[in-house]
Formats: C-alpha cells, sequence, structure tokens
C-alpha cells in the first residue's frame, strides 16, 4: 500500500479522539473514586487531592460490595458450568446426528434466540415463586443457565461442526465409547470454542440485570450490578458519590482484567463465533 | 438407528431440552396465553377477558409513544454503530498504523462492562451541573448549548443512543476487521493499479464482501437493542421525562410489576414479540444482497 | 442509621420502575366527599358500628394469655425512613405482655417485594406496614383488589390502655381517610404521620431581609430577586415531579375551596378543566416561562435536586417533614437553617392548606391468625409504646398529641412542620378514588406534565385536556365495575 505518511494524521487523530471517549470516562471513574464528596463537588474534574481508600472502605463495610461481590461469582460459576456442559452435550448430537428429531430441535433453539428477555419476566417470576425458587441464588442460576442454551447451542454447533468426523471414527474403531468420545477426543478439540462461550456466557452473566433486579429481593442474595444500581438510587449512597464510584471499580475490574488477561482468545473467538452464523 | 446411539442422543439432548422447556418455553406461552386476561398477579382472580387488553393498547398513548421510542433507538443505534465499526474496521486494516492494536484493545473495552456501569457512569457524564458534556461546552464558551441532557423530551432519545453505540462499537468492529482481513489483498492491488479511489475500493471491494458477515450481525444486534435498551432506560431515566424515554419494555414492566397489571403487560408483551419476528423478517430481507464470492 | 427519607425513596423507586401508582403517597380526600359516595354505605357502616366490639380487645397485658388459641403472628415490616428499631423493641414487648405469642417479624426496604410471593402463596403475613406508595405497587394492588381486611371493629373496640374507644386515641379526623372503598369500613390503619409544604432557608431569608412570601405573587416577585443573586427561586424533585402535589393541591384548595379537591378525587368530568385550576397550574408555567427553575432540575433525581437546594442554587423547594433527617449527610450553603411555610395564596386572607399525609398498617384478608393480628395492631396505640415509637423511629405517630411525644426525638423542622397548624393552617389529605384495575397511573398523568412544561413541551392547556383525558378513562373503569 503506497498511502503517503502525511495522509494518516487525520486518521489519526480521529482514532485518538475516539480513544479519549473511551477512555476518559473509565479513568474519571477512577480518579473520581478515591475524592471526598465535598473535593468531588468542589470540582468533578480535579484529581484528587490524595488517594484516599475510604471509599473503598466505605463499599465494602456499608454498602456490602463483598458479599455482592460473592454471589455474582456463585451465580456465574454455577450457571457457567450447567450451560456448557448440558449445551455442549446437545450441540454435539445436533451437530453429528441427522435426524428429523434433531433437525426440529436446532430449529426450535434457533427460534428461542430471538425471544425478548424482558417478555417472559413476569411468567417466570409466577414459575419461581411456585417452585420456591423466587429471591434464591440457586433458581437464577438455572434461569441464567436456561436462558443461555439457544445461544450457547449455536456458537457450539458452529464450532463443532468444523472438526473432522476422522478423529471419532479412529476412535470408534480403537473401541471407545460414545461418551468416551464425547468427554476425551471432542472436548479437548472444542476447547477453543468451549473458551469462547465461556467468556461470552461468563459476560452475559456477570453483567446481567434485569433478572437479577426481578428475581431477587433480599440484600443479602444481590448480584454486583443489583448492588451498584442499589446504590445509585438509595438515599444515603446518593450524596456519597465517592463510594458509589469506588463500587463501579470495583464492579469494572474482574471485566477488564479477564479481558486483558484473554483479549486474544475473545477477539478470535469472537470472530469464529460471529462468522459461523 | 442402533439403541445405543438413540440413547446417546437422548442423553445429551435431554437435559437441556428439559431446562429450556421449564425455564424458556413455558413462561414464553405462559405470557402468550395471560395476555388475554385480567389480573392482578397476587389475587385468585384470573379473569379471562379475550382481546380487552389489545383494545386497552390501542387507546392507550403511551404504548405509541413507547413503541415510537423503540424504532427510534432500533434504526439510530444499528446504523451508528455499524457505520462507525465498519469506517474504524476499514482505517485499522488499510492503513497499516504501528499503534493498530493499541485502538483495538482501547476500543473494545466498553463492550466488557456491564451494561448498569455504562448507564450509571453516562448519568455522570451527562450530568446538568458536573457532568463532562456540560462542562466541556462551559469550557470552550458554548453555554448556550448545554442541556439538561436526560431530563429533556427533545434530547434525552439521542442522549441514550450515544451509551449504546459507544458500547458496542468495538464489538462489530473486531469482526469486522476480520472479515476484511480475510479479503485477498490481491484484489486491493489490482484495484489500486487500474487506479480506483480507496472509497471505490471499499464500495466495490471491502462493502460487498463484509456483507454477509454485517447481515448476521445486524439481526443479532437488533434483537441487542431491543433487550439491553430495558437496562439503559431503567437505570438512565427510568422513562422520563413525562414518558419522553418510555420504552415498550420498561412500560411493560411497569405495568406488570408496579401497577399490577399483569395480562396488561403481557399483551404488550406480546406486541413486542411481534416487532422482533417482524425485524429479524425485515433485516433477512433488507440485506439480502447477492452476496459476492471470492 | 441514616433516616433515609421513606417517601423519596419511594417515590424515587417507584418512579424508576416507571411508575408512580394510582394513588401516590398519602391519601387525601375530604371527608365530605366520601360522605357524597353512597348512601348504601352509611347503611352498612351502621351496621357495623352497631355490632358488638371484639372480645378479644382486653385491657391488661396478661390479659391476652390464653385468649389467642392461634399464638403464632407474622409482621412485615417495610424499612425506610423510620428504621426498624422500633419494631424490634415492641415485638420483644408483645412476646413478653402476651405469653405464649411467637412473633416472626420481617423487615426489608422491599419489603413488599418480599411479601408478593407470599401473597401469590395465598399464605400472607399478618400484619404488613408499608406506605401506600412503596415501589412494588403491591400496596396499592392489595387496596384495588379489596384484598385487606375490614378494621372497623379494631377502632370501635376499647383501647387498651384508656378507657375510650381506640377511635377516639387517633389523630382528629383522620380515621375518615383510611376508608378507601366508600362503604364507611376502616381498612387502613395509620401509624405515622407526614407533612409536607415548602422550605426556605432561614438564614439567608434573615440575612438578607427577604421575607417569606404570602401570595403566589409575592413568591414570583422574589424570582428577579433570586436572579440578581445568582440564585434561582424554585427546584423540585427533578425526576420524581410527583412531589409538586404539596404544592398543587393546597393552592387548589386555597383558591377554590375543599369542594373542588373532592371533585378531582373522584375524577370529575371539568373538575380540571377549571379557571381557578388553571391559574394555579399557570405559576408552574410562569416558573418555566420566567426561567425561575433552578437549572438542569429536570434531569436530577430527587438527592441530587434537594442537594443543590442546600448548596443554595435554589430559594424554595417542596418537600416532606422528612427532610432534614433525609439530607443530614449532604453538604450545603455555610449557615444554612431549615424554613418550613405552607404554599402561599392568591390572595392575602384566603385559607392557607399544607398536605399532610399517613402511613398504615394492614391486615391481609387472607391472614391466618387475624384476632392476634388485631390485637397487635391495637398494641401499636398504647401510650408508652407510642414513645418508644417517636423515641426509636423519630416519626410522629398517629395520635393525638403525637407531635408533643415526639417533640424531643425529632429534629426542630418536622415539629415546627407540624406546628404551622395551630397558625391557622388547615391540613390537607389528598387520597383519589380507589379504582379497579387499569392501566392509567392518574398521579403520573397529572404530574409528569410538568417536566413537559418546564421543558417548555406542553402549554397548561395541554396538560390540563391531558388529565381530563385521564379522568374520563378512569371514570369508564368505574362506571364498568358499577361503582
Amino acid at each position: 500500500m503506497k498511502t503517503k505518511a502525511w495522509s494518516n494524521w487525520p486518521v489519526r487523530i480521529l482514532l485518538l479522539i475516539y480513544s479519549v471517549i473511551v477512555i476518559y470516562p473509565l479513568f474519571w471513574t477512577v480518579t473520581t473514586s478515591f475524592k471526598t464528596t465535598n473535593e468531588f463537588y468542589d470540582n468533578p474534574w480535579s484529581l484528587p487531592t490524595s488517594f484516599s481508600i475510604a471509599n473503598y472502605v466505605n463499599a465494602f463495610e456499608k454498602a456490602n460490595i463483598g458479599s455482592y461481590f460473592f454471589n455474582s461469582i456463585v451465580v456465574t460459576i454455577g450457571a457457567l458450568a450447567i450451560c456448557i456442559t448440558i449445551s455442549f452435550m446437545a450441540a454435539y448430537v445436533i451437530t453429528r446426528y441427522d435426524t428429523r428429531w434433531l433437525r426440529g430441535l436446532r430449529k426450535l433453539y434457533m427460534l428461542a434466540l430471538f425471544f425478548p428477555i424482558a417478555f417472559k419476566i413476569v411468567p417466570l417470576f409466577m414459575l419461581l415463586n411456585q417452585l420456591h425458587l423466587l429471591d434464591n441464588r440457586f433458581g437464577l442460576i438455572l434461569v441464567y443457565a436456561a436462558t443461555s442454551i439457544p445461544f450457547t447451542v449455536f456458537l457450539m454447533i458452529g464450532f463443532l461442526s468444523t472438526i473432522s468426523k476422522d478423529y471419532e471414527e479412529a476412535a470408534m474403531i480403537d473401541g471407545c465409547s460414545r461418551y468416551g468420545i464425547l468427554f476425551r477426543i471432542i472436548l479437548p478439540m472444542a476447547q477453543s470454542g468451549l473458551i469462547t462461550v465461556v467468556i461470552f456466557n461468563f459476560m452475559s452473566y456477570w453483567n446481567e440485570y434485569i433478572m437479577a433486579l426481578s428475581f431477587i429481593t433480599t440484600e443479602g442474595k444481590r448480584t454486583l450490578t443489583l448492588g451498584i444500581a442499589y446504590l445509585m438510587e438509595v438515599q444515603r449512597y446518593a450524596t456519597d458519590w465517592g463510594a458509589l464510584f469506588a463500587a463501579l471499580v470495583i464492579v469494572m475490574v474482574p471485566t477488564l482484567l479477564l479481558y486483558s488477561l484473554l483479549q486474544r482468545k475473545i477477539t478470535s473467538g469472537l470472530n469464529m463465533g460471529g462468522l459461523k452464523g | 438407528m442402533k439403541s445405543g446411539e438413540r440413547s446417546f442422543i437422548w442423553v445429551c439432548t435431554l437435559p437441556a431440552l428439559l431446562l429450556a422447556a421449564v425455564f424458556v418455553f413455558y413462561p414464553f406461552a405462559q405470557a402468550l396465553l395471560m395476555s388475554f386476561y385480567s389480573w392482578s398477579g397476587i389475587s385468585d382472580e384470573k379473569v379471562f377477558i379475550g382481546l380487552d387488553n389489545f383494545r386497552t393498547m390501542l387507546g392507550d398513548e403511551i404504548v405509541w409513544k413507547a413503541l415510537k421510542n423503540n424504532l427510534f433507538l432500533l434504526l439510530t443505534v444499528p446504523v451508528l454503530t455499524m457505520g462507525l465499526a465498519v469506517l474504524f474496521s476499514v482505517l485499522l486494516t488499510r492503513k497499516k498504523l504501528k499503534e493498530r492494536n493499541f485502538y483495538r484493545t482501547v476500543f473494545f473495552f466498553p463492550n466488557v462492562l456491564a451494561l448498569v456501569v455504562i448507564s450509571i457512569l453516562w448519568s455522570f457524564i451527562y450530568h446538568p451541573t458536573f457532568g463532562i458534556v456540560n462542562s466541556l461546552l462551559n469550557a470552550v464558551g458554548l453555554e448556550q448549548w448545554t442541556h439538561a441532557w436526560l431530563g429533556e423530551q427533545g434530547t434525552v432519545m439521542w442522549a441514550l443512543v450515544f451509551p449504546m453505540v459507544w458500547q458496542a462499537v468495538g464489538y462489530y468492529m473486531i469482526i469486522y476487521i476480520a472479515a476484511i482481513e480475510g479479503i485477498p489483498t490481491d484484489l486491493y492491488e489490482v484495484a489500486h493499479l487500474e487506479g480506483a479511489s480507496e472509497w471505490q475500493q471499499f464500495r466495490l471491494i471491502t462493502l460487498p464482501l463484509i456483507w454477509t458477515v454485517m447481515r448476521v450481525t445486524l439481526i443479532l444486534f437488533l434483537i441487542n437493542v431491543f433487550n439491553q435498551s430495558f437496562t439503559y432506560v431503567n437505570v438512565m431515566t427510568a422513562g422520563g421525562p413525562d414518558n419522553g424515554s418510555q420504552i415498550l419494555m420498561t412500560y411493560m414492566y411497569g405495568q406488570g410489576f408496579a401497577n399490577g397489571n399483569f395480562g396488561y403487560a403481557m399483551a404488550i408483551g406480546v406486541l413486542m414479540l411481534g416487532i422482533t419476528i417482524a425485524l429479524s423478517l425485515l433485516s433477512e430481507l433488507l440485506t439480502k444482497r447477492e452476496t459476492i464470492q471470492y | 442509621m441514616v433516616r433515609k427519607a421513606r417517601l423519596p425513596y419511594d417515590v424515587e423507586e417507584r418512579h424508576k420502575e416507571g411508575k408512580v401508582g394510582v394513588t401516590m403517597k398519602h391519601p387525601l380526600v375530604k371527608w365530605s366527599s366520601r360522605l357524597g359516595l353512597t348512601v348504601l354505605a352509611v347503611g352498612l357502616a351502621a351496621g357495623c358500628g352497631s355490632k358488638a366490639p371484639e372480645q378479644n380487645g382486653s385491657t391488661g397485658a396478661a390479659a391476652g394469655d390464653g385468649k389467642f388459641t392461634n399464638k403464632q403472628l407474622k409482621v412485615a415490616v417495610f424499612e425506610g425512613g423510620y428504621g426498624k428499631a422500633y419494631w424490634e423493641e415492641v415485638v420483644k414487648k408483645f412476646e413478653a405482655d402476651y405469653p405464649g405469642v411467637k412473633v416472626e417479624m420481617t423487615s426489608n426496604p422491599k419489603i413488599m417485594d418480599v411479601v408478593k410471593p407470599q401473597l401469590v402463596a395465598g399464605n400472607p403475613p399478618d400484619v404488613i406496614y408499608a406506605p401506600e406508595s412503596e415501589p412494588s405497587g403491591t400496596v396499592r394492588s392489595l387496596i384495588s383488589d379489596k384484598a385487606i381486611m375490614d378494621l372497623t371493629d379494631v377502632f370501635e373496640s376499647k383501647a387498651l390502655d384508656k378507657d375510650v374507644p381506640l377511635k377516639d386515641v387517633i389523630t382528629d379526623g383522620l380515621l375518615e381517610y383510611t376508608k378507601p372503598y366508600g362503604d364507611g369500613k376502616i381498612y387502613y390503619a395509620p401509624l405515622y404521620v407526614t407533612t409536607q409544604g415548602m422550605w426556605y432557608n432561614k438564614t439567608l431569608f434573615e440575612q438578607k431581609g427577604w421575607k417569606v412570601p404570602e401570595t403566589w405573587d409575592e413568591f414570583l416577585a422574589l424570582g428577579e430577586t433570586a436572579k440578581k443573586e445568582g440564585r434561582s427561586l424554585y427546584a423540585y424533585q427533578g425526576t420524581s415531579p410527583g412531589y409538586n402535589e404539596s404544592i398543587l393541591w393546597p393552592a387548589i384548595a386555597s383558591v377554590s375551596g375543599m369542594e373542588q379537591i373532592d371533585k378531582i378525587t373522584n375524577y370529575e368530568e371539568g373538575s380540571f378543566k377549571n379557571e381557578n385550576v388553571r391559574k394555579v397550574l399557570n405559576i408552574f408555567e410562569q416558573i418555566s416561562q420566567k426561567g425561575y427553575l433552578m437549572p438542569g432540575t429536570v434531569a436530577l433525581n430527587h438527592t441530587q435536586a434537594q442537594t443543590e437546594f442546600l448548596k443554595g442554587k435554589a430559594l424554595f423547594i417542596t418537600n416532606g417533614n422528612w427532610f432534614e433527617g433525609e439530607m443530614k449527610d449532604a453538604p450545603r450553603e455555610e449557615g444554612f437553617q431549615y424554613g418550613f411555610m405552607a404554599p402561599p395564596v392568591f390572595a392575602k386572607g384566603e385559607q392557607k392548606y399544607t398536605m399532610t399525609g399517613f402511613e398504615s398498617m394492614y391486615i391481609p384478608k387472607k391472614s391466618k391468625n387475624p384476632d392476634l393480628a388485631k390485637e397487635f395492631i391495637k398494641y401499636m396505640y398504647k401510650e408508652d409504646n407510642v414513645k418508644l415509637n417517636s423515641e426509636k423511629s423519630t416519626g410522629i405517630v398517629a395520635v393525638k398529641n403525637g407531635a408533643e411525644y415526639a417533640k424531643e426525638f425529632v429534629p426542630k423542622s418536622v415539629y415546627d412542620s407540624v406546628k404551622i397548624f395551630d397558625q391557622g393552617v388547615k391540613p390537607l389529605n389528598f387520597q383519589w378514588k380507589v379504582t379497579p384495575k387499569t392501566e392509567v397511573k392518574i398521579q403520573e398523568e397529572v404530574f409528569q406534565p410538568i417536566s413537559s412544561v418546564m421543558n417548555k413541551n406542553m402549554t397548561v392547556d395541554q396538560w390540563v385536556e391531558r388529565v381530563e383525558k385521564a379522568f374520563g378513562k378512569l371514570r369508564d373503569v368505574l362506571a364498568k365495575s358499577g361503582q
């Protein structure tokens, strides 16, 4: 490409401006989290005069961020384990066997991709109540796992169909059972696809809000997103900006960390998933 | 089919199907059914009222306002997001900038943040007295341009569009970058030799070749915009001012959970469902332009 | 514990969820409106009143022993601005006074979210204390579903520690607002009373030599004065414009009389499309047109708007007497002092009104233990418990002399806000007529347009039309249900 060097500058400036638009609000959140309420009122733009961690202490002590954090982890891991296991199995069978029933199943999951989540909130509320799973973390786990089955199956089918059948045939001849093939041969081979799915689902569970809002009422069972929205709402913290921003930072950190650790995986997985559709 | 095979198929598909049946398909069917009832959600009194809820909906101006707002978001957010995403992906692939990995990483950042966090963050960005937007305008002497962004009917919907775009651009950019990288470079070489401008190259080579990808992403994106707008509106404006940013989902939620009007809420839900179905059909049609193989 | 404003919290939360329900916070109908409702109701009430007072309500502490076969009592408590300290204490006392009784008390800032599933499952608590305006809308649903128990016998029976019927212990006139169905029967047991009006910074007014406005003209005239000082005249709770009710209804009552308020609460045709009402609505339009509203108000939530007010950005704001407790930790202008006033009037000499409200206890119809629940409610009105309540909750209990009992425990501004009724101001209690389920949220239809008026997107005429249209829908709903 023979672009003249100077012609890159307008592009570069454009990209830099957008970078600032992305980074500045995040930077502002972090700096504000170290400021006192009065400092914040004097000048919301200034840098904190000292790096006091009082806001973080507040967020943990008064605002119970610690238990919100724990709940988010429990719910996310629980839902991931259930959803990935059963979706992986279902997706494998759907890709490998061709029966009318499986083709129908595949269509059914495709269809379910288009259900708006909010639509089922109310009946789900009633259902969970009947099952005594309302305001219950296990209930939330089941709902999360179930809700992402269609999407997970859809993505997994994409990955699994790229794996050649030869491996299975060879294993079959070696006397490996179907379950053996599934878990000992296919599972390791689908690893990169699985990781992508795990990352996607992790993000969506960790960041989920509507269902948690509707099904969790007890403060001790709140997840992080719920807790932080509550912090923004509730009186005593609405005038305590520092604690709110500290809480925001606490929510942001795990996902940003995960992202920077797995950046390559995420972006390449995203392409596989995104393109296979 | 061997019986071992059959049982294998059952063992593998049943758990997922069971869970989905209970927590996805059943509530879905329930919701459809409830839209024909009058029910407060707490009493035993469930009265079948046929299409009355739908009739009420026709006369409820807030529903129409909400629908309009939904459509506004469905139109503006994807157009802006995909426009920016395509622009950035072209710039990052065609201009061989040294620091392009930096931009890729940074632009993707918002995508990993919780929507609630983004919503709260942007509420502060728009804050009328100390928000970044107004402070910036004041700093450059454009006081008359300052607004109570989330509090005025004229600005609130646009104010909701930007965080949604901000959140999604990076994601689509990454997908498009991969699509563009998959285009053989000799196509561009030839075009260049024949004297095609950058714009012509984009229009004649890049765009047609990533069109398939865009089509797939468009459908999923529309559904996403539809689902995610709830969080933004719920946290940032609660539908205000004066229903100025009310969307079907928030209105449905309010009618169902706060106004004790479950049946009516579900009727609104059915309207929403109709829209998503229409949307997926529409986007399928709109983007059914010839896909080009290379 | 911060005295998290219960009301603002509710209103805000409620608003969040995209609603402000059929009846907002506190009720306010005048008695005469109820009288007019049905002749039949009077007959029913009489029948009820003549019923023998219930036998359970005995005086002595130990007397409760043995009277109740079911000794399990479930109590659900809204944990808001008044906290839960009182409830924890009184439950212990009750158990001690009624040996063998076991009270299971649950408290939560979102208590009705906890109660709702129990209601659906047909296993509700026996006593519920929650403001009608609580965010989940469940209390309003309970009311409109008529799923709460008639408490008339409780108030007709003798008080536990006095030789008078319980109804004579309650704040004068208040019980008239506890009869939501116009059948003359009492369904709410009022617990706390609140006052809502206008607030200003006493120190500032004294320093500048400004007079607290008596009339709306004087009020608006202060707008220019404020501008010169770089302040605004007025602020309200932005995203929750419903707070303006503490101005709107008293102003209408002052200029048009309580009859007008009665017509409005009954959704009478033309009751809003009325010259006097328009005059009141014009005040809002003038605030908007003349630029007297604090900049940015429309986008602020209630705490943010109130903080800006405390910092001196606006001269006046509307709020309830929970204000001082609610904003305890907020930054403010040097020397700020809470000043409370009744909303101005149009002409000097007109009757001034100030809105009052109350928060109640309810017994769900499906309570498994109504007898003990009623006894528990009566127990709340024993003098020592009233004092205990004010001490622990810093609220004013809805009994005669409630303010005096509370005086030593509550912030001065709370006491002041109640004392204005000794200075010729009349209390106004506003309560929308209860309707069956409907999509119309009348409180929103009346107050949400204030945002539009302030944004200059709506005229007073359009505002009036919108409310009249909603009234029409509600009349249809009522007609359909045969009320």
